[in-house]
């Protein structure tokens, strides 16, 4: 008992409270934020009418996006009577879904970046052809 | 013979009666002044510190009788101060009850019967009050006990004066507060979010940082991203790199972080370092939320 009382007086004299004081510096945070806006655009870079029976395009496209989007290439539904023969791909993936006047290539991931795009039809009049070769277009839709 | 007896029978007579009025005097002297503990001080805590130590009156008469007590320090008639070179802590020393002894060996305070044949202790306090600050250091002061019998009449000192060092410790301290503008320590207010809005090449955001300490002191800062705003959700993206100056330095956010070190002014209200954002290159970043954090720490050198 003795021995116990004895090193609990040394821990007091060799090591006081003060030492065990709170720590001496300080600290602070502070978080820095900002944010970058969704901006999208896409544009017809060139389009190049290979052949118009069957219907044959080339073309590229410029897409300037900063976020996931949908890339749609859209026409008059009226001047495609067979839609299951209308064959559009981007960078050679087909379109992740196709609508009436549209065929959508869903989920990018944010990119600026110049793509091939074809276009290949082999129905309807040659007429109804060249309005597709002519009207064809793209829309950007940021998610 | 009978002349002899006689004799013997005065003598024995006169030193019982001497001894008995040497005893029935008054006779307190201060038997013992206990070591003073450091009074350890934190000039940030705003708050005031406090030690106690005993001092030990003992009466070697037969009588009670009642004594106070004056301490004086090397310079009497100024406020009390612990003292080191130049700088000093100002401090106060009392008696039970608050009671504040003056700086004055011939002003004593208190008043404490002591019955004859026995040892009476009383506890003083040593106080450094609220709201004080002085550089980091220990800071003494010798004190100077006095004992006065206290009667009707004039106060008479008795005794042999005792001495005792008392010393102060005013420990290495540092704190940092960062502001949105200059001002005292704490004010006008703290900011925990630098927002720049939209990201913009060379946008700059400023902000204050305030230091207070008891020394010189190193400011360490440490970015979470090291030095980049990162997408909150895009982890893969690289981010916007930006830069920081602290009080004109520039002060890398690199892996290891960076460290400036400054002196502040020994106040209370510390000083303000102006401290500015500059955002690097955002062509091409993802849409979407951007942040970093930036960790300021100060420590005493």
């Amino acid at each position: 008992m003795s021995n116990i009382r004895f090193l609990l007086l040394m821990a007091v004299v060799l090591f006081p409270a003060s030492r065990f004081n709170a720590i001496a510096g300080d600290t602070a945070n502070m978080e820095v934020h900002s944010s970058v806006p969704i901006a999208c655009q896409a544009e017809i870079v060139s389009s190049q009418l290979l052949t118009i029976t069957p219907l044959a395009i080339n073309a590229v496209v410029r897409q300037t996006c900063n976020t996931t989007h949908d890339l749609s290439v859209t026409y008059n539904a009226a001047s495609v009577i067979s839609p299951s023969k209308l064959f559009i791909t981007l960078e050679a993936t087909l379109p992740s879904f196709k609508l009436s006047s549209a065929q959508v290539f869903a989920g990018l991931e944010p990119t600026e970046s110049d793509k091939p795009v074809t276009i290949r039809y082999n129905a309807g009049t040659t007429a109804q052809r060249l309005e597709l070769a002519q009207g064809w277009g793209i829309t950007v839709t940021p998610r | 013979m009978r002349n002899v007896k006689a004799s013997m029978a005065a003598f024995l007579a006169s030193t019982l009666a001497f001894a008995v009025n040497a005893h029935a005097a008054c006779n307190v002297s201060i038997s013992n002044v206990s070591p003073i503990p450091n009074v350890v001080y934190d000039p940030f805590e705003g708050l005031a510190r406090t030690v106690n130590y005993t001092v030990d009156f003992t009466n070697s008469g037969s009588d009670s009788c009642s004594v106070g007590l004056a301490i004086a320090s090397p310079v009497q008639g100024v406020p009390r101060s612990f003292k080191n070179g130049s700088n000093e802590l100002r401090y106060t020393l009392e008696w039970p009850g608050g009671a504040v002894f003056s700086n004055n060996i011939t002003s004593p305070i208190g008043s404490i019967s002591v019955s004859g044949g026995k040892t009476k202790s009383v506890t003083l306090r040593v106080r450094v009050g609220a709201g004080l600050i002085a550089p980091a250091s220990t800071y003494a002061d010798i004190l100077t006990f006095r004992l006065f019998r206290v009667s009707s009449g004039p106060n008479v000192a008795i005794g042999t004066d005792r001495t005792a060092s008392a010393a102060g410790v005013v420990e290495p301290r540092a704190q940092v507060n960062i502001a949105g503008a200059s001002g005292a320590f704490g004010a006008p207010f703290a900011l925990d979010r630098l927002d720049f809005g939209t990201l913009t090449l060379g946008a700059v955001r400023s902000a204050i940082v305030q230091v207070r300490a008891t020394a010189p002191v190193s400011i360490n800062v440490t970015s979470a991203n090291l030095g980049k705003l990162k997408h909150v959700t895009l982890k893969t993206d690289p981010g916007v790199p930006y830069s920081l100056q602290i009080d004109g330095a520039s002060v890398p956010l690199g892996s290891s972080g960076a460290a400036i070190t400054r002196s502040p002014p020994i106040t209370l209200d510390g000083v303000n370092y102006p401290m500015s954002v500059q955002v690097g290159d955002v062509v091409g970043r993802p849409s979407g939320n951007y942040q970093d954090t930036l960790t300021v720490n100060v420590s005493p050198l």
